[in-house]
């Protein structure tokens, strides 16, 4: 496909910079507090712990203008979301109205994910639409936590909610309501979530009004057009920064659960002159089990991608900057997937590969900024029924995180989690799993050697074991991936370990999960996750050997790893053998 | 004479304000040395002795109290300068100070700068014991593990040991124990455990807070301990008073126990000062902002107390003592200017510091800054920077704004830094309605009190954006914390752990708990020298809806035995909360009990400050002269009085647009604002 190198929209400066400075900075105060609503009133410890949820404010022509709070994985969707919503109300769409949409194929991701709109008028017009995407405990399906493994359609995973209202004049319509909820496991909970996000999108309407009351209509607007180009010129002047050709990057997902055939995600990108061209031809076709993702969420993981290496952290996330990358992918393959094809995955595993395949893609010319591999997912979602109070309830595993990979300059993070969500989700306190959940935990602590080596190392893993009441009766089911495929290395580091999961570890029922499935744990039993450090970077013989020393040290890695990967050689009060280790380095 | 004393460390001056006889308050100011900074204590104390004409033992005798706020504790956090501390906590959680529940502040920046753990991990020992979630002991404590990490922490020749197992907030047991045999093994150690510091759940924020209490205990110790000895040996019979993080203040002695309830003592001095000025004042509902150099920092006075919060970080380390809820970001007088590549004008957190300092200082600073906007706008007066006492390098600042910025977005001079001016106002603005809106306080209804030498040029614009209607400018404004710490109370922060649902709840047991915990609290108080007489209790309770996860901390009936009646009204009075912090309530939701929170006030007499007489004089008299001020209002400049602000007095009213001057402190009183002098010479603006 060619690419048209004309600089369609020439930004000469904002027409009242100060203006457009302070509402700029406005708007990001507005979506801050939009996520604080939200994690203060939310009742599911997912939103409230976990952080797992965005808020985003879009413009009259569906155009994202702000977004800083939220997970990574809902970079650009709220877009889809809104324009969803034009597509089906053209014309119908009203003031004390609030919208309501999770179809992968009609502006959603993945079913759980259920994003609320409110759209916000100011002089009877449609100006702006506050926005909150939320992951939900459970929306139906065959599994509770709606991860199915055994899925092969959409229709499998949970109720389908196309673009309806579900407030008319600020009041709920009981209708839809009632049909949300008598299709989940736990319609008490997400009600009252839902309505969380809905005092979110409140708040940020309240706000977004009391902006336009100061600055009025025309000015606010022609405001929002200048960020807009502001954002795009940025990128589009760092995109000028790299080197023209043609770049591939090409991650492998160990498999959809249902077949143990690999899943090739192959990425091409062309930067011609200001504009990045990222094709997905060559990737797999869709596949039966829930790995698929839908274009909504290929275009987010690219963004990512782009946003963390290309670009500043501090550039805008709106529209704008998203133009000058246009995005590819084949109809039918596992990264455009058609309906009714399953998705459950896409936002964690599939989300991951992707953003590898970009990262990796772009390595050889950002040596400098692009990470080796980070984890991918290796949680499970737990449900049961609390032999304390009777209660069913769903348990993500958000505890035993893995590693940030490492980058020129800096070793991984310890216990970040996974790829996608960048350190954005919050691992809740033993403590209070205990106290919500009928377990007691093992032990939840850094996993010697998981780390990648290399000059600059991946960050540990943590191995995480945690053991059931004996009367409590418990379901699994596993989501992750990178079972076979580790965090990737690069420029000679080394890769990070493999997500490695049991139950009933150390006794004569032991079993190695398989990265993706459902498993029973009837009375009691113990379930334990090794999950991957991050892969390295550059050469582990260059590691400063004091650096290595305190590794080992401090237990990150073992004298062995030392010895054998480092070469570098401790006595056994952990000195440094200088003879032995300029052997081991020559 | 009889004197009240009060030393506050700043990051430039020590401030000391004495209170003598006929309350007649007198404040003197020395450079801080950050070195040591007792040693600017004592400077100022000379000073403020030889003020007096006494010796400076005679002087210290006089004291019926000595109050000092120190940045001690903070400052070794910021330094990374702590004790070399060792950690045991329970075996298989080695990392969670480390693994800061995974969270990154910004997800975008992949490297991230994340301070290095307090205690590294080769320090951090795993004994074998196990509390479950009711506080029951599933795995008795192993002391022979106990005795190992000791001996291995005794190797490594640590200062300090922190001590944090799982569950220990509900049975403290086996903390008490390690403990015990910590101080048997290694005498000379600083030892803080988790049980006493914060007794509270979720063990990573009162692990993080415990290891800071560990790691800046020995530094703070030294410090006070010989402070205390000195001023001692120098005549000082009464006792020695912190200022605490929660603005009240603790002996010495408490206060190295205590050693992270201190770390916010400069900015909680701050506070009080506000909270003094609420009662001076008479309106209790206040929100001070203080704008210095190269912060600006906010706090809220509700009900005439300071709002406190639990979430606090430090330095990037996680500390869940409760501590004035102050905002602070990066805009002061010095905060630069600048253009990025694309034509987007910012405002800080780049800030010229005092070295070289803004464009105008003439000490070689090529970045525009917000006080060289205010200078090019007219707010400060180009011939009276300081009092006079400094030179200014008008010229220089006038073409480095057209330079860097004016030329380069195509406006003039003073529309440029008119914008620099609109851009810190509406980041102050907005850090404003975080200690506000975003906490259920509605703006519109307090008043804000503007400290700070330039913050006053600010306050109106403000205002302005977020709804306030008066404004204070407090006549001492520049001494404001000093004098705030010698009308604090003691206050000693509790908190147990206690859990119950409404319905529901064993009130029985909850009276029971009340009981036992302000038992305790009262002995803490009486040994911190009050009486019974002088003391109150007040209660609090976190509480939520069951099933969310942050609470809200309710004020309850305090003095009583808590009636069936009495708790149906902390459920109401729980949803009214929450639906002021949140927008919504749902009365019939139950809700949860999480810790139960005792305060321990020792009342400490107040002073108050004088009535000063109305004078005859018209306040056309202190009209200096005239200068042009640009208002973004015009969009031009405006020809307005300069008025003599020691010239005024009670009873004065002005007319905005006008400036007021002093010394130190610059007025604006913007056009849509008039001020007026009150009793005690305060200055008041109001919306027109």
């Amino acid at each position: 496909m060619a690419i048209s190198n004309e600089r369609k929209t020439e930004f000469e400066g904002a027409k009242d910079p100060i203006t457009f400075a302070v509402i700029y900075n406005r708007l990001l105060t507005i979506n801050r507090e939009m996520g604080i609503t939200m994690i203060n009133t939310s009742i599911s410890p997912i939103f409230a712990e976990v952080h797992d949820f965005s808020c985003a404010i879009c413009d009259w022509e569906n155009r994202i203008v702000s977004q800083v709070d939220g997970v990574p994985s809902h970079t650009a969707s709220a877009m889809e979301s809104v324009r969803a919503i034009a597509r089906y109300f053209g014309d119908d769409i009203n003031p004390g109205d609030v919208f309501v949409l999770n179809d992968p194929y009609n502006g959603g991701t993945h079913l759980q994910d259920v994003t609320i709109m409110k759209p916000v008028f100011f002089e009877e017009r449609l100006q702006f639409f506050a926005i909150n995407r939320a992951h939900h405990g459970d929306v139906g399906g065959m599994e509770p936590g709606s991860y199915c493994p055994t899925a092969t359609e959409l229709f499998h995973e949970g109720i389908r909610i196309p673009p309806v209202r579900i407030y008319k004049n600020e009041k709920p319509i009981q209708d839809v309501v009632d049909m949300i909820r008598i299709n989940t496991r736990m319609p008490d909970d997400l009600w009252v979530d839902v309505k969380a996000q809905i005092a979110s999108c409140r708040v940020g309407e309240k706000r977004i009004l009391e902006m336009m009351e100061k600055y009025g209509e025309r000015k606010t607007r022609e405001t929002i057009e200048d960020i807009h180009m502001y954002a795009e010129n940025r990128m589009r002047d760092e995109i000028t920064k790299l080197p023209d050709g043609v770049y591939h990057g090409h991650s492998i997902l160990d498999s959809d659960g249902l077949s143990d055939d690999p899943i090739d995600i192959k990425v091409t990108i062309t930067i011609d002159g200001d504009e990045a061209l990222v094709d997905f031809v060559g990737s797999s076709p869709q596949v039966t089990g829930p790995s698929n993702s839908p274009i909504a969420n290929t275009e987010t993981c690219v963004y990512v991608a782009f946003l963390t290496t290309v670009t500043t952290p501090d550039i805008p996330h709106n529209e704008g900057v998203y133009r000058p990358i246009k995005i590819t992918a084949p109809a039918g393959s596992v990264v455009n997937s058609e309906f009714p094809a399953p998705v459950a995955y896409c936002t964690l595993d599939t989300a991951c590969a992707i953003l590898e395949a970009c990262w990796m893609a772009m390595a050889d010319i950002l040596p400098d900024r692009v990470p080796a591999g980070w984890n991918r997912w290796n949680g499970p979602t737990i449900t049961g029924v609390d032999p304390r109070n009777e209660a069913f309830y769903v348990m993500f595993g958000f505890n035993g995180f893995g590693g940030a990979g490492a980058s020129k300059g800096e070793d991984g993070r310890h216990y970040i989690g996974d790829g996608i969500d960048l350190g954005g989700l919050i691992a809740p306190n033993i403590e209070t799993n205990e106290v919500d959940y009928p377990h007691i935990t093992e032990f939840n602590e850094f996993d010697t050697d998981s780390c990648g080596a290399g000059e600059f190392r991946g960050g540990c893993g943590a191995k995480y074991k945690i053991k059931y009441y004996d009367e409590a009766q418990t379901d699994m089911v596993m989501f992750g991936d990178g079972r076979i495929n580790p965090p990737y290395a690069l420029f000679g580091g080394k890769p990070g370990s493999l997500n490695m999961a049991y139950i009933n570890e150390g006794t004569d029922k032991e079993e190695l999960l398989k990265s993706k499935g459902a498993v029973s744990l009837p009375n009691g039993g113990s379930f334990s996750t090794y999950p991957s450090g991050g892969g390295g970077w550059g050469d582990p013989k260059k590691r400063s050997a004091e650096k290595v020393r305190l590794d080992v040290k401090n237990g990150y890695i073992s004298r062995q790893a030392a010895n054998d990967v480092y070469g570098v050689s401790l006595t056994d009060e952990l000195e440094i053998n200088v003879e032995s280790t300029a052997q081991l380095r020559s | 004479m009889r004197y009240r004393i009060g030393v506050d460390i700043g990051g430039t001056f020590t401030d000391c304000v004495v209170i003598g006889d006929n309350n007649q308050i007198h404040t003197f100011k020395e450079m801080s040395t950050p070195e040591d900074q007792s040693i600017g204590l004592y400077n100022v104390i000379h000073k403020a002795s030889s003020f007096f004409d006494k010796g400076l033992d005679e002087f210290l005798e006089g004291a019926d109290l000595f109050v000092h706020g120190t940045t001690v504790a903070t400052n070794t956090l910021l330094t990374g300068t702590g004790a070399k501390t060792g950690l045991i906590l329970t075996k298989g959680f080695r990392d969670t100070i480390e693994m800061r529940r995974a969270h990154k502040d910004n997800i975008w920046d992949l490297n991230l700068f994340t301070p290095p753990p307090l205690v590294p991990r080769y320090l951090r020992c795993g004994v074998e014991e196990r509390m479950n979630y009711l506080g029951e002991e599933v795995l008795p404590l192993n002391e022979q593990d106990v005795l190992d990490v000791c001996e291995g922490l005794r190797e490594e020749k640590v200062d300090a040991v922190a001590i944090c197992t799982l569950f220990s907030y509900l049975n403290d047991k086996n903390e008490k124990r390690i403990k015990e045999i910590v101080e048997e093994q290694l005498p000379d150690a600083f030892v803080s455990r988790s049980s006493e510091v914060l007794p509270q759940i979720r063990e990573y924020e009162r692990q993080s807070t415990t290891v800071a209490n560990a790691y800046v205990g020995p530094k703070l110790t030294v410090y006070l301990k010989n402070l205390e000895k000195k001023l001692k040996n120098d005549g000082l019979k009464k006792a020695f008073y912190v200022v605490a993080s929660n603005g009240g203040m603790m002996m010495a002695d408490t206060a190295i126990r205590h050693a992270s309830a201190t770390l916010l003592s400069g900015p909680a001095a701050g506070a009080t000062g506000a909270m003094f000025f609420a009662n001076l004042v008479d309106n209790p509902n206040l929100i001070l902002l203080d704008m210095g150099g190269t912060s600006f920092d906010v706090s809220l006075i509700n009900n005439a107390g300071v709002t406190l919060s639990t979430e606090g970080e430090i330095a990037g380390y996680r500390v869940a003592k409760p501590m004035i809820d102050i905002h602070t970001i990066g805009a002061g007088g010095g905060s630069v200017a600048w253009l990025d590549s694309w034509g987007m004008i910012n405002v800080g957190p780049e800030s010229a510091y005092s070295n070289p300092g803004p464009v105008c200082y003439g000490r070689g600073g090529v970045k525009p800054t917000v006080t060289d906007a205010n200078l090019l706008l007219g707010y400060l007066n180009k011939d009276y920077f300081l009092g006079g006492e400094m030179e200014i390098d008008f010229e220089k600042c006038h073409s480095i704004m057209k330079e860097k910025i004016a030329d380069k977005m195509g406006m003039s001079v003073e529309e440029a830094a008119s914008g620099v001016f609109q851009i810190v106002n509406q980041s102050m603005a907005d850090a404003t309605k975080v200690v506000s809106v975003q906490k259920g306080y509605d703006p519109r209804e307090f008043a804000l009190v503007s400290a700070g030498g330039a913050c006053s040029i600010h306050a109106c614009k403000i205002a302005e954006e977020v709804g306030s209607k008066t404004i204070y400018v407090p006549k001492a404004a520049s001494v404001f914390c000093a004098l705030g710490m010698l009308e604090s109370d003691i206050r000693l922060d509790s908190v147990r752990s206690f859990t119950g649902t409404i319905p529901g709840m064993n009130l029985e047991d909850m009276n029971q708990v009340i009981a036992d915990t302000e038992q305790t609290a009262m002995g803490e108080l009486l040994q911190e020298g009050s009486s019974r007489e002088e003391s109150s209790l007040e209660r609090y309770l976190d509480v939520r809806y069951v099933g969310q996860h942050h609470e809200v901390t309710l004020p309850i009936p305090n003095d009583c035995t808590l009636t069936e009646k009495q708790v149906e009204e902390i459920a109401n009075t729980f949803h009214e909360a929450h639906e002021r912090l949140y927008s919504y309530s749902t009365p019939e939701t139950p809700i949860e009990i999480v810790n139960l929170r005792i305060t321990a006030v020792g009342h400490v007499e107040k002073t108050g400050m004088e009535k000063k007489e109305a004078v005859k004089q018209s306040v056309n008299d202190a009209i200096k002269n005239r200068r042009a001020i640009y208002f973004e209002e015009y969009e031009d400049w405006k020809e307005v009085p300069v008025y003599d602000r020691n010239m005024l007095h009670p009873g004065h009213e002005i007319e905005g647009p006008a400036v007021l001057e002093e010394r130190i402190t610059t007025i604006i009183v913007h056009p849509k604002w008039n001020a007026r002098i009150d009793d005690f010479g305060n200055v008041i603006m109001e919306v027109k």
